[in-house]
């Protein structure tokens, strides 16, 4: 697979703060890439940076394989954007907005504004001027105008932010339809997780202003598998009774004579009967799964939940 | 770049502020007569249409730095505010395209600004004084085009202010700042530097006093290549400097 973004070492500094540190990521074609991390640790920074509204301190970054200035500006014409709050002429209609960018793209297909309002669902808006939208409309309107230039990426920064549930799932289902019939490729930056794990193909977490992990949705998957947590008074004992005992399976021992052991959810009674034929006082069982949630917030704190 | 004037010439053509604009300017000019035809009638000396345009003459020259302002501001669609620069960078339109697409959509702007004007000024005179002269009509667009040159610069200035701050106020009152006061201060400050050659030409060749020291009437007269000179100083230094800083700017 080709890489649609390639970023190496990138770093970017205002005065004597530095919001990106030595960040590397590459987004394959095809990708829907979900970038998480909390707020301000760079993730818009990074977004502003690859499409040109800011500028890099150091580290290159390539777009579909071109790295020089002029080359990128050319690139940029086959992505399509959406930073932070989308933004348009307040005075002008849905379709008038649309049609200056139309014009500006030098786009000659007149209809693509009609289409791309009903791909987004916003072809009842008639005279409604932007300034009178719902945040929801203007959410779909960015998208729209992402979508004008009929791109092969998208670049989205949390573009989610502030819909209702209806409308997160109407957007989630736009990004899923457009990413497997017209194969664009995605970067969606967000802090809801849950509704990036519902369509993100591969993930990146940031933290503090480096990428602390690049990891498939398949992989993430099997690190938070369900998994049998245990609370017992002999933590080492029970340790070495699983490794006699139940050599083919994982186990992790933790602080306060906890173990958590995978592969044995369907029938936790296994572990239970272990340890209490073996005379070991089981304190707790529970049979758990780790969220992506859990797995990002221990992860930029610097324990991996899996 | 075309495509970018294509854009913003479709963005000014749904601003109500244009319509609001040609409303009033144009039917100011248009008014402007019959409030001279309303003196005339009230033992005043009477009016030919060539002392009329002469009047509107000497009221463009003031306000005319101010209104070309009103012009830029209209394409600009306060900028600061709507942040949809950031739309047109992203796509990865040329940054000198947009700022010379934008540029010369003020420039045409004022171009037609004026001519609507000049033809209910026209219109006016015709109506109330009989029309003008062929040698008025002359003068008038001598001066007009002379004025031009002059304006062409102030928009340079009123563009670069534009394109490179964040802030809309601030680029109105830096400008109007600037034709409201700047001669002013260079006299003082001469008066205080009395043998000082920096502020001395630099009063001089103020854009609007140099301006305003010329023969208006006639196309700045014997001066016009100083005029000119000023307006191609200032044309290019702002020019320089605004597509300079936009280019290495970081968008909102």
């Amino acid at each position: 697979m080709k890489a649609a973004i390639c970023v190496r070492q990138l770093n970017k500094q205002y005065g004597h703060k530095q919001i990106l540190n030595n960040v590397n990521m590459t987004l394959e074609e095809g990708q829907i890439y979900g970038l998480i991390g909390k707020n301000g640790v760079g993730k818009t920074t990074l977004m502003r940076i690859l499409t040109g509204l800011a500028f890099r301190t150091d580290g290159d970054f390539a777009i579909f394989g071109e790295s020089e200035e002029r080359e990128l500006d050319e690139q940029r014409h086959r992505i399509g954007t959406m930073i932070e709050t989308p933004a348009f002429f307040p005075y002008m209609t849905a379709k008038q907005n649309l049609e200056y960018y139309r014009l500006q793209r030098g786009i000659v297909d007149k209809e693509i504004v009609d289409e791309v309002l009903e791909t987004v669902d916003l072809t009842d808006t008639d005279k409604k001027q932007f300034k009178n939208f719902s945040l929801g409309m203007k959410q779909r309107l960015g998208l729209a105008l992402a979508l004008l230039n009929s791109p092969d990426l998208l670049i989205l920064d949390e573009p989610i932010n502030g819909l209702d549930p209806q409308g997160i799932a109407e957007f989630r289902s736009v990004l899923k339809r457009l990413n497997v019939e017209k194969q664009i490729t995605m970067l969606i930056s967000s802090h809801i997780l849950l509704e990036l794990s519902s369509i993100a193909t591969y993930y990146g977490f940031m933290k503090d202003g480096a990428m602390v992990e690049e990891i498939s949705a398949v992989a993430l998957e099997e690190k938070c598998k369900a998994y049998v947590q245990i609370q017992v008074q002999d933590p080492a004992k029970v340790a070495r009774l699983i490794e006699k005992q139940l050599s083919n399976v994982q186990y992790e021992v933790l602080e306060q004579g906890i173990l958590r052991i995978y592969g044995c959810n369907d029938d936790p009674s296994i572990i239970s009967d272990l340890v209490v034929q073996n005379g070991v006082k089981l304190y707790s069982l529970e049979v758990k799964k780790t969220q992506l949630e859990d797995y990002f917030l221990n992860l930029i704190g610097g324990n991996e939940a899996c | 770049m075309l495509n970018v004037m294509k854009s913003e010439f479709y963005k000014v053509l749904h601003r109500k502020c244009m319509y609001v604009f040609f409303l009033v300017f144009g039917l100011g000019g248009f008014l402007f007569n019959l409030v001279l035809k309303v003196l005339e009638a009230e033992d005043a000396p009477d009016f030919q249409g060539n002392e009329v345009l002469d009047g509107w003459i000497q009221i463009i020259v003031v306000l005319g730095w101010f209104i070309v302002y009103m012009i830029a501001q209209i394409v600009h669609s306060n900028e600061s505010k709507t942040l949809v620069l950031k739309n047109s960078i992203a796509y990865g339109t040329n940054r000198t395209k947009i700022y010379l697409g934008r540029f010369f959509t003020e420039i045409l702007s004022l171009v037609i600004a004026v001519a609507v004007v000049s033809v209910l000024v026209l219109a006016g005179s015709a109506l109330f004084f009989g029309g003008v002269t062929f040698e008025g009509f002359k003068a008038y667009y001598a001066s007009i085009g002379s004025m031009m040159v002059m304006w062409t610069a102030a928009i340079s200035m009123a563009h670069a202010l534009a394109m490179i701050l964040n802030s809309n106020t601030l680029a109105t009152v830096i400008y109007i700042l600037y034709f409201a006061l700047a001669a002013d201060l260079l006299s003082l400050v001469q008066m205080a530097l009395p043998d000082n050659g920096i502020v001395s030409f630099l009063r001089k060749y103020e854009i609007r006093t140099i301006t305003l020291n010329s023969s208006t009437g006639n196309g700045f007269g014997d001066d016009w290549w100083k005029c000119f000179l000023v307006a191609a100083v200032y044309f290019v230094v702002f020019f320089v400097i605004g597509i300079t800083v936009f280019r290495k700017r970081e968008v909102k």
